[in-house]
């Protein structure tokens, strides 16, 4: 297994408790997605994965996760970059005044020969042909969808041996999803990279992905082949909108009351 | 839409709510008003009119009614119903949860002379038309938008329901069926009702008897469809009768009502009880807050299944287990004197450091305990002893919870109760005054004579049951017990339930599933056996429990079926089942057992709404189970289906390991 994460818990500043039991296992070039509802604690696992946590006053309090056999709780942001866990955090972080190479070159800041920025740079361009046209352009004046590949490609920079995407489609128009979707999966299988991907799109985050973990209220509640959970009754009511089988749910019938959750898997 | 009679006080503490009553004795010791509830609640409000009788907590605060509040909706919603056809003697189904508008509903019903029926509020439709069907119910009060889809989700099969009455209006905006009908147009129509007949509702109150029937108490069904227990409202206050001659209360003493009122027990305490003696019926904020709210409100009295129990001792170990060090090892310390008190006060061997050091460690663990559970008030505790386990009993004297067990039955009230003073281990008390218990058969089944006034009055719509229960005045209550020398009754099962192995040993599974229910680590079991070589068990794990241990060892898991097939899971189940065997007799110990992969739901027919065990399709559903135990196989693959109450099915499959002991 390239990360392990067994009993996870976290807690910000002291008193608010946010994850309670996450235990989660990605396999070498695997293809994972994340699910759950807002505040169930999926951008938390992915910040205590990537270390960024204790800028954020929260700390692990129990369970552990490993990376490649070697436990990496208590190590830097920086020291598990290095490691090749990069993360693209939600909402587009970008360097806005700074051009999209520039931004790219960042990502870079790991390697060590010219060579190799620009074997990099290279196949990042063979990713997201959009972005050669772009290259001298601001990156704050590009838009949505062209931010989100540059951040995937400025993540690519860095050797990554997984990432952990946290809501990639948030807010950009539904072909560029589609698209920016299908270049995840791509470089999944072309690059060897092992992905965790965190998507409020549960459909199109099952039909990309091959294993899915569902969160809630801090905790995973369950797991299974993307395939299976697919055709789980809870995922098609509480995440899919479908009461049955094909039906789509409409708002209009919304109901006061919640059918009870039972997660079986 | 604010209701005049609803009109809610200002936000005050509990404690500022109690000052000023409280601590009058009993009301009427010895004098039993033999009335009927609407009679008693006319009376109460006279003489009590601003004192409160009811209090629901909304949004947190407590609000209160007064007993002319009770009684003006009692009124308006009986002197309503009254306007849209419903007569003397019909009955009303109710879905709810607790809440004043049960009361009023119900106390409304039983003003025109009409009978309550409560249904469970989990029931599936399917069942919900049973209930309705079976007692030939004319109207139907359903909470909220839920209740009420299922209610016409049947509505073709049920055309005798005139009106479905909702109180939770929410959500119900764009349901134009004028089948339904909201809670306050049914006091506006019996407003309207009033003007043009004026004391209606007092003529009407006036002409109840006594002997009418109040409620209809459903078995719990379960081996068959479940029977109406009709039940007058002179047995109801003899039922009362038999219990606070022990445990004396006070007028405006608090009874908290959270058990679902389609059970007995609040038919007979929440409405009669607390009418008779002036208590006031707390109602909690919502099925999920029960435990903050009954902390709160510490109820004088309560009476709950073994299960009920099991699950507070479980909650409990739970929670100590999270806490910190220091407060860990008080309580470890603490349960070890309390545990020695306990049992030098069976045998009379107290000596004062004995009674010292327990004094201090109630101070130090035990007090606090009593007050997060909520019983720092509480006179008595009851929990029908049937089931029991005498190790989880012992628990609750060493906190010191005020806990007695009972033998009682729906068709005859109680009939053996433990008395301060008077506990043996594992008895449920001595025969109550006017019951007479005889023991008959081979199999030592319990029959039982009462005064007419104590005994039920029949089954509704069921002669035949009623003629083979009730023989020559005595109640063939289908259980087996014993009478020890000292008059102290013992229970053993339902015979129906007793099974034998292939040797002919005879042992009681329900016995054996409430020793295991016993552990922290195990919320449910079914132990079968019958005709075989040797006794097995279906373990249901705790999850909660279970999953604070796993993590406590590392042991990572996502699901329930995840972690019940873990092979350290099986270690602990095993560990904790040889503990439990040290306690069964020899014979009947269990000799491998399994961990099933998903709880037992009463949603899929495993169990009644009360929470008991169906054993012949659970026997069905799980063959493939008991089979594999029994052909020594290790791996089972079973497919489960689920139903969900919406009607919708899925499908479990999961490989279950069987292990030996």
């Amino acid at each position: 297994m390239l990360l392990v994460i067994q009993n996870l818990e976290v807690v910000y500043n002291d008193v608010i408790w946010v994850l309670k039991g996450v235990s989660m296992e990605i396999p070498e070039k695997g293809m994972v997605c994340l699910l759950g509802a807002n505040g169930a604690g999926k951008s938390t696992t992915l910040k205590a994965i990537s270390g960024v946590l204790k800028l954020e006053w929260g700390e692990i309090t129990g369970g552990f996760i490993e990376f490649d056999g070697k436990r990496i709780n208590s190590l830097k942001p920086q020291e598990i970059a290095e490691m090749g866990i990069i993360q693209c955090f939600e909402g587009r972080r970008l360097f806005k005044h700074l051009t999209t190479e520039e931004n790219l070159r960042m990502g870079g800041y790991l390697l060590t020969s010219n060579a190799e920025v620009r074997l990099r740079l290279e196949m990042v361009y063979h990713y997201f042909p959009r972005l050669v046209e772009l290259r001298d352009r601001i990156s704050g004046y590009l838009s949505g969808g062209e931010q989100q590949m540059m951040i995937i490609g400025r993540a690519l920079m860095a050797r990554p041996k997984i990432m952990l995407l946290d809501e990639p489609s948030l807010g950009l128009a539904p072909l560029m999803v589609k698209e920016i979707l299908k270049v995840i999966q791509k470089i999944n299988q072309e690059e060897q990279v092992a992905i965790l991907l965190v998507e409020q799109n549960t459909k199109a985050a099952l039909a990309i992905t091959n294993y899915g973990f569902v969160m809630e209220n801090g905790r995973t509640v369950l797991d299974g082949e993307s395939e299976k959970l697919k055709v789980n009754e809870d995922i098609k009511e509480f995440y899919l909108g479908l009461t049955q089988i094909g039906s789509r749910k409409s708002f209009k019938d919304t109901k006061f009351y919640k059918r009870r959750k039972r997660w079986l898997a | 839409m604010v209701d005049r009679t609803h009109k809610e006080k200002e936000g005050m503490s509990i404690d500022q709510l109690k000052t000023g009553i409280g601590d009058v004795p009993g009301h009427h010791g010895e004098n039993w008003r033999l009335k009927t509830s609407p009679q008693l609640l006319v009376e109460n409000a006279v003489m009590w009119r601003d004192k409160p009788a009811l209090r629901k907590k909304r949004y947190g605060i407590w609000n209160t009614y007064s007993w002319q509040d009770y009684l003006d909706n009692v009124k308006y919603f009986s002197l309503g119903l009254i306007s849209l056809g419903f007569k003397r003697n019909e009955k009303i189904v109710i879905v709810g949860d607790n809440d004043p508008e049960w009361w009023y509903c119900q106390m409304g019903a039983q003003s025109v002379g009409g009978v309550g029926v409560g249904v469970f509020i989990d029931c599936t439709p399917p069942e919900v038309k049973y209930f309705v069907q079976h007692s030939a119910a004319t109207f139907a009060v359903a909470k909220d938008q839920e209740q009420c889809d299922k209610l016409l989700d049947i509505k073709h099969e049920i055309l005798d329901v005139k009106k479905v009455i909702y109180w939770e209006p929410k959500g119900m905006r764009k349901y134009t069926d004028p089948w339904l009908i909201d809670f306050r147009e049914v006091l506006q129509l019996g407003r309207q009702y009033e003007k043009s007949h004026p004391n209606a509702f007092e003529d009407m109150v006036k002409t109840g008897n006594v002997d009418d029937i109040s409620c209809l108490a459903y078995t719990s069904g379960t081996t068959g469809l479940p029977k109406a227990a009709q039940l007058s409202y002179r047995t109801l206050i003899a039922w009362n009768y038999a219990l606070w001659k022990y445990y004396p209360i006070y007028l405006g003493q608090d009874y908290f009502s959270f058990l679902c009122p389609a059970w007995a027990v609040d038919q007979i305490l929440g409405f009669v009880g607390c009418l008779e003696q002036g208590l006031v019926v707390n109602f909690p904020e919502s099925p999920s807050t029960v435990v903050e709210d009954a902390r709160e409100i510490s109820s004088v009295i309560e009476l709950a299944g073994a299960r009920m129990w099991e699950e507070r001792y479980r909650n409990l170990f739970t929670r100590i287990n999270d806490a910190d060090w220091l407060k860990r090892t008080a309580y470890r310390v603490a349960m070890s004197i309390g545990r020695i008190y306990v049992e030098r006060r069976q045998t009379n061997q107290l000596n004062l450091l004995c009674e010292a050091l327990y004094k201090l460690a109630d101070q130090l663990a035990f007090r606090s305990l009593r007050d997060r559970m909520g019983y720092v008030r509480s006179t008595v505790c009851l929990v029908a002893g049937a089931m029991m386990s005498p190790e989880l009993f012992t628990f609750f004297q060493i906190v010191g919870i005020p806990l007695y067990t009972y033998y009682g039955i729906t068709e005859a009230g109680f009939i053996t109760m433990q008395q301060p003073g008077d506990i043996k281990r594992g008895s449920c008390g001595k025969v109550l005054p006017g019951r007479e218990v005889k023991i008959t058969g081979k199999e030592n089944e319990v029959l039982v004579k009462a005064d007419n006034a104590m005994m039920f009055s029949g089954y509704f719509r069921n002669e035949d049951a009623t003629k083979s229960a009730l023989q020559d005045g005595w109640y063939h209550t289908g259980d087996a017990g014993y009478i020890d020398h000292d008059g102290h009754f013992f229970f053993m099962d339902r015979i129906s339930e007793m099974m034998a192995l292939a040797d002919g040993n005879k042992f009681s599974p329900t016995y054996i599933e409430s020793e295991l229910r016993c552990s922290q680590y195990i919320a449910d079991a079914m132990v079968v056996g019958q005709g075989k070589d040797f006794v097995a068990a279906l373990i249901q794990i705790d999850l909660k429990n279970v999953g604070q241990w796993a993590e406590s060892k590392h042991i990572a898991y996502n699901t329930y079926v995840d972690l019940s097939q873990k092979a350290p899971v099986y270690e602990l189940i095993s560990l904790e089942l040889k503990v439990i065997n040290a306690r069964i007799p020899e014979r009947s110990r269990i000799k491998a057992f399994v961990n099933l992969h998903k709880e037992f739901d009463a949603d899929e027919a495993e169990m009644t709404r009360t929470r008991k065990l169906r054993r012949a399709p659970l026997f069905e559903k799980y063959g493939e189970i008991i089979d594999g135990i029994y052909s020594e196989a290790d791996m089972i693959t079973v497919d489960t289906e689920v139903k969900y109450r919406d009607g919708r099915k899925g499908s479990v499959r999961a490989q279950v390991k069987a292990m030996r002991i």
